[in-house]
């Protein structure tokens, strides 16, 4: 064993990871070179001054600063909810629930309008009920006393018809001429 | 179902009865711990003020998201592993904040480095050599790789055993130890100056 070999088996000798096969060549080599054991002391020096990196005192004040830190962030609370909430329900879940929620809306409301109109109609006598389902009627009032349009459609049919018998008598003298 | 060994570690009963709406137990986590993991960061950030911020941090974090918490791990090594990840956080954006305006701090190692401050020439009392020594220890410490720097931290000055800073720091107890060994050599040549004196 020379001192270079002895130097990289010290860590292993301090912390009693020594391989019993280098165990004794080790100590063997300790004892007659005044090198390693000057080495060896020089590595557990080492590791003992790391005491004189010395310990800092916290700031007195670290606990009320703690708390006023905790209680400026908004929503803390809110925020824990919502991500309990996303690490239990994956996003594509969560989509497909919106999705079914929002048909589900609306196949609820206008189910319950259907039963209300039944519900209504099933107090009515025949005579309230002709006349309820003629009050569809009145929704188009409007479009009912609008007939003046009509009327024009149909004076315009009777001028395009007079036109065309007009001119078929035109060309029929024509012809005999 | 087996329940995990350390639902018996008093400090992750303490974080159980936190998350059952008792604020007392986090105080006392606080009281603990919060010494521990300033110096803790401050020795892996090398400034005051930095480390006193960062804590506040990591307690927040844990405040924030005890609900993350399960107890497979000591609440120990859990709560030094969120320390450490905020530290590092830190020291990335730092270095990405001063790289352009100092060179020098590009290593070429791709390694984040701690800035100190010289908190040596603020402590009247200490005598001169005394502030020579601290200054040395810290230098050396600050010049080790940051996964170095961290093992030595937890053995040094947390007692942490190999298998607490394994899964500290999510790796196995062999790379712990092949970290701590060659820091220690790292570290015998830095101080060289200070073990010849």
């Amino acid at each position: 064993m020379d001192i270079n070999q002895f130097k990289k088996l010290i860590p292993h000798y301090l912390t009693n990871e020594l391989q019993p096969k280098y165990l004794q060549s080790f100590k063997e080599f300790l004892q007659t070179d005044p090198a390693a054991r000057q080495e060896l002391e020089a590595f557990q020096k080492s590791w003992d001054l790391l005491v004189e990196f010395k310990a800092i005192e916290p700031d007195p004040g670290y606990m009320s600063r703690f708390w006023t830190s905790v209680s400026r962030q908004p929503g803390s609370w809110h925020k824990n909810i919502g991500m309990g909430f996303k690490r239990l329900v994956p996003g594509p879940v969560l989509a497909a629930a919106c999705v079914v929620l929002i048909i589900g809306f609306f196949v609820i409301r206008d189910q319950g309008y259907i039963q209300l109109v039944h519900r209504e109609k099933s107090q009515l006598d025949d005579n309230e009920i002709e006349l309820v389902e003629y009050l569809g009627l009145v929704e188009n009032y409007d479009l009912v006393t609008d007939t003046e349009f009509f009327k024009n459609v149909e004076t315009l049919k009777k001028i395009r018809k007079k036109q065309n018998k007009q001119s078929l008598n035109y060309s029929k003298v024509q012809g005999v001429s | 179902m087996s329940q995990s060994p350390y639902f018996s570690d008093p400090d992750a009963q303490l974080m159980l009865e936190f998350l059952g709406g008792d604020k007392a137990s986090f105080e006392k986590l606080m009281r603990k711990y919060y010494p521990r993991i300033l110096n803790f960061i401050y020795r892996y950030v090398g400034i005051r003020e930095i480390a006193e911020d960062l804590t506040q941090e990591v307690f927040i974090k844990v405040y924030h998201n005890a609900r993350s918490y399960v107890p497979k791990a000591k609440f120990s090594t859990w709560l030094f592993t969120v320390a450490r990840n905020v530290s590092l956080n830190e020291l990335r954006s730092h270095k990405r904040k001063t790289v352009s305006m100092d060179e020098s701090l590009e290593t070429g190692e791709n390694e984040v480095r701690p800035q100190w401050q010289d908190l040596a020439a603020s402590d009247p009392s200490e005598d001169l050599a005394a502030k020579e020594r601290a200054s040395m220890v810290r230098e050396a410490v600050a010049r080790l790789p940051e996964n170095q720097r961290v093992a030595v931290l937890l053995r040094r000055y947390e007692d942490f055993s190999y298998q607490e800073i394994s899964q500290t720091m999510k790796i196995s107890e062999k790379a712990v130890k092949s970290l701590l060994n060659r820091a220690k050599e790292s570290l015998r040549n830095k101080l060289s100056g200070l073990l010849d004196a």
